[in-house]
């Protein structure tokens, strides 16, 4: 990747494979492609001599995109996002920022904005807001965001402190990850979540965001680590365990799944399946109970039974019944008299 | 606002890819998120033409119904990192066919 840039001039000269990338993730189930402009802002482009393709760069991103999803043949359709994080020139072979590249806020503000206006321009439904960790920036993106008009997510992105706590992503500082959640804006914003954040950590991080947002959670965890100018595919989680933390945001009230760096076709089909497998169960445990549990209707036909209670009220009642019925059965923790 | 677009318009015409793709280029300048194509608008025998035709668009508006029905919705992985992943270092691509892979 662009020693400077990162991945914002990988789009010159890659637009198929792009677009490639794109298709596949809508043919695993990607219901929301996002075009490949996180790092494509003019602060990353015109340090790296890209100055005069700006507008080249975030346009074709986006049109890969929207190119995908028209020769794609999903059963499903597709809303085509435009990426907005705050990202500024970093230190090669590190993760840190470089302090010498540093913009001014009214240098920021302008370059949030001209990309925004640039995503809209260029075809895009919505604008994700990606890797929110600093108030600062996050604040001047999210106003440039709003600004275009278009739809907004909200990605804050956390990691976990030395102290176990969990705090917004921001390297040199352990902030409060509510300092970053508190930007969600109660007006223009439609989902907010962590993403490229341990998935480890995203339960909390949720917990947190839900405390200041009350609209639909994401949730879009990375793995493997960055040193500029590449990721480190180090370590990273496997679909099958992927999948299961997936259920698990489900059940938290996660709306919006998905990954992030480093995370792969195969990870969005896990993340799928997770869907498919909870839903089935939030279906079976609403219209009756656990499947294994319904012989005791045979045993005891005719019996009027509620049940309300939930499994373990009905299996105490079940209990309960059979011993009445059965008087060599009691319930589960008494013992039987001798 | 829904406002509906055929690109080609006639069936089996000679609209290329490239001339269809300006047209998607050029409407999703003007165009609001909220758009769906009319099924009259296909068929066309080029495959590309008949991709640019089946140009299905999941207005915002479906998605943001979905969301507040309590529906999940799935987003993509890494773009960035999948770029480099299948190859793309810098400014030269290594030949890598990612089908091979």
């Amino acid at each position: 990747m662009d020693p400077a840039a990162w991945c914002g001039p990988a789009t010159l000269g890659n637009d198929k494979l792009l677009s490639e990338i794109h298709g596949d993730y809508i043919k695993v189930g990607a219901e929301v492609i996002t075009a490949n402009t996180y790092a494509s802002s003019r602060l990353m482009l015109e340090p790296a001599g890209y100055a005069d393709k700006v507008e080249e760069i975030n346009r074709r991103a986006v049109e890969a995109a929207l190119r995908a999803r028209a020769l794609t043949h999903a059963s499903h359709a597709v809303v085509v996002a435009g990426s907005l994080s705050h990202m500024v020139p970093m230190t090669r072979g590190s993760p840190s920022l470089d302090q010498g590249k540093m913009p001014s806020i009214s240098e920021m503000s302008d370059a949030f904005h001209e990309l925004a206006q640039l995503l809209k321009a260029a075809g895009a439904e919505l604008i994700l807001l990606e890797m929110m960790y600093h108030p600062e920036r996050a604040k001047l993106a999210v106003e440039a965001a709003l600004a275009a008009g278009l739809p907004v997510w909200f990605g804050l992105s956390a990691r976990r402190a030395k102290d176990g706590h969990v705090v917004s992503y921001h390297r040199s500082e352990d902030l409060p990850l509510d300092e970053i959640a508190c930007l969600i804006s109660t007006t223009g914003i439609d989902a907010a979540g962590p993403m490229h954040t341990g998935s480890e950590v995203i339960a909390d991080a949720l917990s947190i965001t839900r405390k200041h947002f009350s609209g639909a959670l994401m949730a879009y965890p990375d793995s493997g680590y960055f040193e500029m100018p590449n990721w480190q595919f180090v370590d990273v989680i496997t679909p099958e365990r992927f999948e299961s933390f997936c259920q698990e945001w489900i059940k938290a009230g996660v709306q919006v799944l998905g990954g992030c760096c480093g995370l792969t076709a195969e990870h969005i089909q896990a993340a799928v399946r997770a869907r498919a497998s909870t839903s089935n169960t939030a279906r079976r445990s609403k219209s009756q109970p656990p499947s294994r549990l319904r012989p005791m209707d045979k045993i005891f036909p005719g019996e009027n039974r509620t049940w309300g209670g939930g499994r373990v009220g009905w299996l105490r009642e079940a209990l309960a019944a059979s011993s009445r019925h059965l008087p060599c059965v009691e319930p589960a923790g008494h013992s039987v008299a001798t | 606002m829904r406002r509906t677009v055929c690109f080609g318009g006639r069936a089996n015409d000679d609209v290329g890819y490239l001339v269809g793709m300006a047209r998607i280029q050029r409407w999703t300048r003007q165009a609001p998120a909220a758009t769906l194509l009319p099924k009259t608008a296909l068929p066309s025998t080029d495959e590309a033409t008949r991709a640019t035709h089946r140009y299905s668009v999941m207005s915002y508006e479906v998605l943001k119904k979905r969301l507040d029905a309590g529906q999940v919705v799935i987003i993509d992985g890494g773009t960035g990192t999948e770029l480099q992943r299948r190859g793309v270092h810098g400014s030269r691509r290594l030949v890598r066919s990612c089908h091979a892979r």
